[in-house]
C-alpha cells in the first residue's frame, strides 16, 4: 500500500509541476500576468500540504532549467513556495472555511496601504513616480471591489454563496502572499548581491512595478478560477480515493484469507472444525 | 615678422578648428532636454545633459543617439525599465557587464547614485555608481552620464 501510494503521490505531483510549468511558460511573456498562484493554491487546497511541498520542491528547482539556474531565485523560490503550499494545504486540510473576518481584515488592510502609498508617494526616480502612482490606485480598485463582491455574497448568505465566499477568502491571502513574495525578494536579492543601502532601496522601490500587477492578477484570478479549479482538482482528488479504498478492501480481504488459512495450519483443524 | 604672420594665422586657424570640433560632438534634443555625445567607443559611452529635462531618462537619451547611428545600443524591456546588455556591438556576458555612473546625486530628496558603490572618473570628475538603470535616470542639467563596460571582479 506504502509503495502504491507513494507512486501515486510522485505521479500526481509530476504531473502539477508539469502544469505549473507550462502555465508560466505559457504566460511568460506578459508581464505580471501569472496563473502559478491559483493553481498551486487550489492543488495545495485539494491535495493538502505534503503533495504541496512536494510540487513546490520540483516546480522551484525544474523551472531553472528554462529560466536558468539564480541561486537567489532558487531560494526564493523554495521558501515562498513552499511556506505558500503548507500554509493552503493546512486551510485546505481542515475542513472548515476560513473564518469571515479574514477576508475583509486583509483586503481593507492591502487596500488601505496602498492608498496610503498612493496618495503620500514613495521616494522613487522621478520618472517612476507617475506610474507607481497609477499601480497604487488600480491595485486600490481592485481590492476595493474584491472587497465589495465578499460584502455582497457575505449578504446572499446562501449555501450556493459559500464557495465564492471561500474564494475571496483565498485571493485576499493570496494577495498577501503576493506582497511576502516581493518583499523576501527585497531581502534576499541584495543580500546575495551586496547592494549598498542606496541601491537596496531603489531596488525595493522598484520592486513594486512587478508587485503590483502580480498580486492584482493572484487576486483576481484565485477569485475567478478557485471554484472551477477545485471542482477538477476534486475530481481527480476522488478517483484517488476511490482507487485507494478498493485497494484496501482487496488488501484486507487478501489478508483475511491468509489469516484464515494460516489458522488451519496452526493446528492441523479446519474452520469449519472450529465452528 | 615670419613668425608673427604665422602667429596671426594660426589664432583663427585654432578659432576655426575648435568651433569645428565642437560641432562634430554629436549632441541630441530629448523632449526639453539636451545631450551632447561626449565619449563613444566599444568600452564606454559618456553623455552629458547640456540642457535638462527631469521627464526624460537617459534611455530615452540612448535611444536618440542610437535612431541616430551615433551609438548601438541592445537589450530588453522589462517592469524594471531597460535592460541595457550591449552597446557597439560589445555584449555584456557572465564576467562582465554594462556599468552606470553618474555625477547626478540626491535630486528631490531622492538618491540616484552612491560613490560607496564604485567611481570612475572622465576628465577630473568623479561618477558615483547609480542607484537606478538607464530607464530610471533623469536628464537633470549639467548631469554627466557614464556607461562603462566593467569587469565583475572589479
Amino acid at each position: 500500500m506504502k509503495r502504491r501510494g507513494a507512486a501515486y503521490m510522485v505521479a500526481v505531483c509530476a504531473v502539477m509541476t508539469a502544469l505549473l510549468i507550462a502555465v508560466q511558460y505559457a504566460l511568460g511573456f506578459a508581464a505580471g500576468v501569472e496563473l502559478v498562484t491559483v493553481f498551486l493554491l487550489t492543488f495545495c487546497y485539494v491535495f493538502g500540504a505534503a503533495y504541496g511541498v512536494l510540487t513546490a520542491t520540483a516546480f522551484s528547482l525544474l523551472r531553472c532549467f528554462l529560466w536558468g539556474f539564480y541561486p537567489n531565485v532558487v531560494v526564493l523560490y523554495l521558501i515562498y513556495y513552499n511556506a505558500f503550499a503548507l500554509l493552503f494545504g493546512m486551510l485546505g486540510k481542515r475542513g472548515k472555511s476560513v473564518a469571515v473576518w479574514v477576508c475583509p481584515a486583509l483586503l481593507a488592510l492591502l487596500g488601505a496601504g496602498c492608498a496610503v502609498c498612493a496618495a503620500v508617494g514613495l521616494p522613487v526616480s522621478v520618472l517612476y513616480k507617475a506610474r507607481l502612482t497609477a499601480m497604487f490606485w488600480a491595485l486600490f480598485g481592485v481590492l476595493a471591489g474584491l472587497l465589495a463582491a465578499y460584502i455582497i455574497v457575505l449578504c446572499v448568505g446562501r449555501a450556493r454563496a459559500a464557495v465564492w465566499r471561500e474564494a475571496a477568502s483565498l485571493a485576499a491571502l493570496a494577495a498577501l502572499c503576493s506582497v511576502c513574495f516581493t518583499l523576501l525578494d527585497d531581502v534576499l536579492t541584495p543580500l546575495f548581491y551586496g547592494y549598498t543601502f542606496d541601491a537596496a532601496v531603489a531596488y525595493f522601490y522598484t520592486g513594486f512595478f512587478a508587485m503590483l500587477p502580480q498580486t492584482m492578477c493572484a487576486a483576481v484570478s484565485v477569485f475567478v478560477l478557485f471554484a472551477p479549479l477545485r471542482k477538477a482538482f476534486s475530481a481527480a482528488r476522488g478517483r484517488e480515493v476511490i482507487c485507494r479504498r478498493r485497494f484496501r478492501r482487496e488488501q484486507s480481504a487478501r489478508k483475511r484469507r491468509r489469516e484464515g488459512e494460516n489458522a488451519a495450519s496452526n493446528d492441523g483443524r479446519t474452520q469449519k472444525d472450529v465452528v | 615678422m615670419i613668425r608673427r604672420r604665422c602667429m596671426f594665422a594660426a589664432i583663427p586657424s585654432l578659432t576655426l578648428c575648435t568651433v569645428l570640433l565642437a560641432g562634430c560632438i554629436p549632441a541630441a534634443g530629448i523632449g526639453g532636454a539636451k545631450a551632447e555625445l561626449l565619449a563613444n567607443d566599444e568600452t564606454c559611452v559618456v553623455i552629458r545633459v547640456a540642457e535638462g529635462d527631469t521627464s526624460k531618462s537617459l534611455y530615452d537619451a540612448l535611444a536618440v543617439f542610437d535612431e541616430a547611428g551615433d551609438i548601438a545600443i541592445g537589450g530588453s524591456d522589462s517592469e524594471y525599465g531597460f535592460y541595457l546588455t550591449s552597446i557597439n556591438g560589445t555584449e555584456a556576458d557572465n564576467e562582465h557587464y554594462w556599468a552606470v555612473y553618474t555625477t547626478l546625486g540626491e535630486l528631490d530628496g531622492v538618491s540616484y547614485s552612491n560613490a560607496e558603490y564604485g567611481t570612475w572618473e572622465y576628465e577630473g570628475e568623479t561618477l558615483a555608481s547609480a542607484s537606478y538603470g538607464v530607464s530610471g535616470l533623469p536628464l537633470a542639467e549639467d548631469a554627466l552620464f557614464a556607461i562603462v563596460w566593467t569587469s565583475l571582479d572589479s
